[in-house]
């Protein structure tokens, strides 16, 4: 993110920061809505993590802006699971999202891979998020979850050749998948 | 020759890692690597396609801006030159001097974690204190972000027991934190820091620490010039406050404004344009910017790189002035000076303009400039106008008083000035405002004005 934009910010130019929030809403609601599995919810988590960001901006001490961002995110996420803990069916539930039509995807391989998915390690399963629905680089990913860039690059290549070689043999069941 | 590739260097080529022209063209000659390079992008699209992109709607964007902070401006004056020294100590960070025989000793308290001072460095312009926890295993940094901001306080204690705010900038990983605390202000030679936290991680408890600093022999060598040296033209006021050369940084601070003249013109320009408009209406009316010129050139007159070329203050037309710490420059330490050129601000304009969509293409005429206004497909509308005389610098679109426009881009070419909006998605293409909000003026002074770094 450009330095100068944030500086722009800082010094009282409150319009500026839409170009931020238009930047990143879609990827940070879509890293949210993932890890929630609730499209509401995770808007609401996202507006708030915006506000966090806008009132700490000054904080932020260069870096990747994005993975900055997606951190306070997950700060806020942690929060509100902390404060919601009674509630804990609400993330729970099954995943709302609808693919798009424009997708296609035999029904039974999606369901299949979506099982596989599911199988996936938390920590795994946030890196395929913040690749695939937030369009992250391999050095944001490291930054936004505090791990080193090969234990990223190994994560996702580890999971795709287990994915693959299961796919060859024509086995999806996601039994092989399993970490 | 390019040997094939593996599967793990394909990923990267696939993911764009390795950019290489001759692995490109291998790919495509050999029947193995095209073969292998497809049925892995096939794999990615079906991933892809499990995690499709969220729509997020351009409400959204009004939803957060709305609920901003309003008194962000208010803030800004005690907070503006926090944010300078976040990019100063980058550069100045090298240059610290190590301060030992300060107490470090370990905190603890009732719960199992416990906070201890690592490592305490000061220099003229900035202390920084590096503190670090043990007993606490999780995944949460020190100071959540998302903590009342009240819960963990941080001061500075001077030996008569008065009690003063401290600016602060953090930086946090999972077992450590630290502060760097800005000197420029603070005058005493003597006082405490007071670290009192309630809320750390995800712990609630009690963690107190003092640390005694002891400036005075960093004092001796730190000479402060009072520069009070203030110069006006064409209703800016530009004003030397002060000048700190220390053994480490050269600091500076400046206070703009606009002059009394200028400030009630300006309010007397928006009073005017603003008289007979409804008052949601009015807010498109809000907001000047004023920019210090400088160049920072060192001892053999060589003019240095600076990664923000002008600092900019905010002025309000409520006569609202703010003064700015300039960035340290440890690369001028043998000497030099600032060289101030001049000033930019901006003033209100009375370009207002209610029209409708079926109206466009439109063009209107200000301070002998034409400017076009068009729609362009996806509700996009363009504004553009001679590049060299262009004085509008900021627009403003509304319908039914609410601003119209998700997100604004410019571009320039040889001619011209494009000042593109995209339009909320769900306004009806019917009526609309268009506000020339400001146009920029530059105020040169006949001589630079020069300030020597020591």
């Amino acid at each position: 993110m450009n330095e100068q934009l944030i500086q722009k910010i800082i010094v009282g130019d409150q319009q500026a920061f839409r170009i931020i929030v238009d930047t990143y809403k879609q990827p940070l609601v879509g890293y949210l809505t993932y890890q929630t599995k609730n499209e509401e919810l995770a808007k609401d988590i996202a507006q708030e993590s915006f506000i966090k960001c806008y009132e700490n901006l000054s904080k932020f001490k260069g870096g990747s802006f994005k993975a900055w961002l997606f951190r306070i995110a997950i700060n806020q996420l942690i929060d509100f699971k902390r404060k919601n803990k009674e509630d804990a069916t609400l993330l729970e539930e099954t995943p709302s999202l609808d693919t798009p039509e424009s997708v296609i995807l035999a029904k039974e391989q999606k369901a299949v891979l979506q099982q596989w998915l599911k199988t996936l390690d938390d920590k795994t399963r946030q890196i395929f998020i913040l690749k695939y629905a937030s369009n992250c680089t391999y050095e944001e990913i490291a930054e936004t979850l505090n791990i080193p860039l090969t234990e990223v690059r190994n994560r996702l290549y580890r999971t795709k050749a287990r994915l693959r070689k299961s796919k060859l043999k024509g086995d999806m069941n996601g039994e092989l998948l399993i970490d | 020759m390019v040997n094939c590739l593996s599967i793990e260097e394909m990923y990267d080529f696939i993911d764009g890692r390795i950019k290489d022209e001759t692995m490109n063209m291998h790919i495509q000659s050999c029947t193995n690597c095209s073969a292998l390079c497809e049925e892995l992008l096939e794999s990615e699209h079906l991933i892809s396609a499990l995690l499709p992109p969220v729509i997020v709607e351009a409400t959204f964007t009004n939803q957060v801006m709305d609920q901003l902070p309003k008194e962000k401006t208010v803030l800004q004056k005690k907070r503006d030159w926090r944010a300078v020294f976040a990019t100063v100590f980058v550069t100045a960070a090298l240059l610290f001097l190590i301060f030992s025989g300060l107490q470090k000793e370990s905190i603890t308290s009732s719960s199992s974690v416990s906070i201890s001072v690592k490592d305490i460095k000061i220099t003229d312009a900035f202390i920084k204190v590096t503190l670090a926890t043990s007993g606490y295993n999780g995944d949460e940094f020190f100071f959540n972000e998302s903590n009342e901001d009240n819960v963990n306080d941080v001061a500075l204690i001077l030996p008569n027991g008065e009690r003063h705010s401290i600016g602060s900038f953090a930086e946090q990983s999972t077992n450590e934190i630290t502060y760097v605390f800005p000197l420029f202000d603070v005058t005493y030679p003597e006082f405490k820091l007071v670290f009192d936290f309630k809320h750390i991680y995800d712990i609630d408890g009690q963690w107190s620490l003092e640390i005694p600093i002891d400036r005075k022999e960093l004092l001796a060598r730190t000479e402060n010039v009072a520069l009070n040296s203030s110069f006006e033209k064409d209703g800016i006021d530009v004003n030397f406050i002060r000048a700190q050369h220390g053994p480490y940084n050269s600091l500076f601070k400046i206070e703009t404004k606009f002059s009394e003249d200028m400030a009630s013109f300006v309010e007397q320009q928006v009073a005017q344009y603003t008289a007979n408009l409804p008052l949601a209406e009015k807010d498109a009316y809000v907001g000047y910017n004023a920019q210090i010129l400088y160049d920072v050139i060192n001892e053999d007159g060589k003019t240095l790189k600076r990664t923000i070329p002008e600092d900019t203050i905010s002025i309000q037309n409520d006569r609202y002035a703010l003064t700015e710490t300039l960035s340290a420059y440890p690369s001028v330490q043998d000497g030099g000076h600032l060289s101030v050129v001049g000033a930019k601000f901006e003033l209100p304009t009375n370009v207002r303009h209610e029209l409708t969509f079926d109206q466009l293409p439109y063009s209107f005429t200000y301070k002998d400039t034409v400017y076009e206004v068009k729609l362009l497909p996806d509700q996009r509308l363009e504004i553009s106008s001679d590049t060299k005389t262009t004085a509008i610098s900021s627009w403003h679109i509304t319908v039914d008083h609410k601003t119209a426009w998700d997100t604004s881009q410019f571009r320039t070419d040889k001619q011209k000035k494009y000042t593109t909006f995209t339009l909320e998605k769900d306004i009806p293409l019917d009526s609309f405002i268009l506000y020339g909000q400001t146009e920029a003026k530059f105020v040169y002074f006949d001589e630079a004005i020069q300030i020597d770094i020591h």
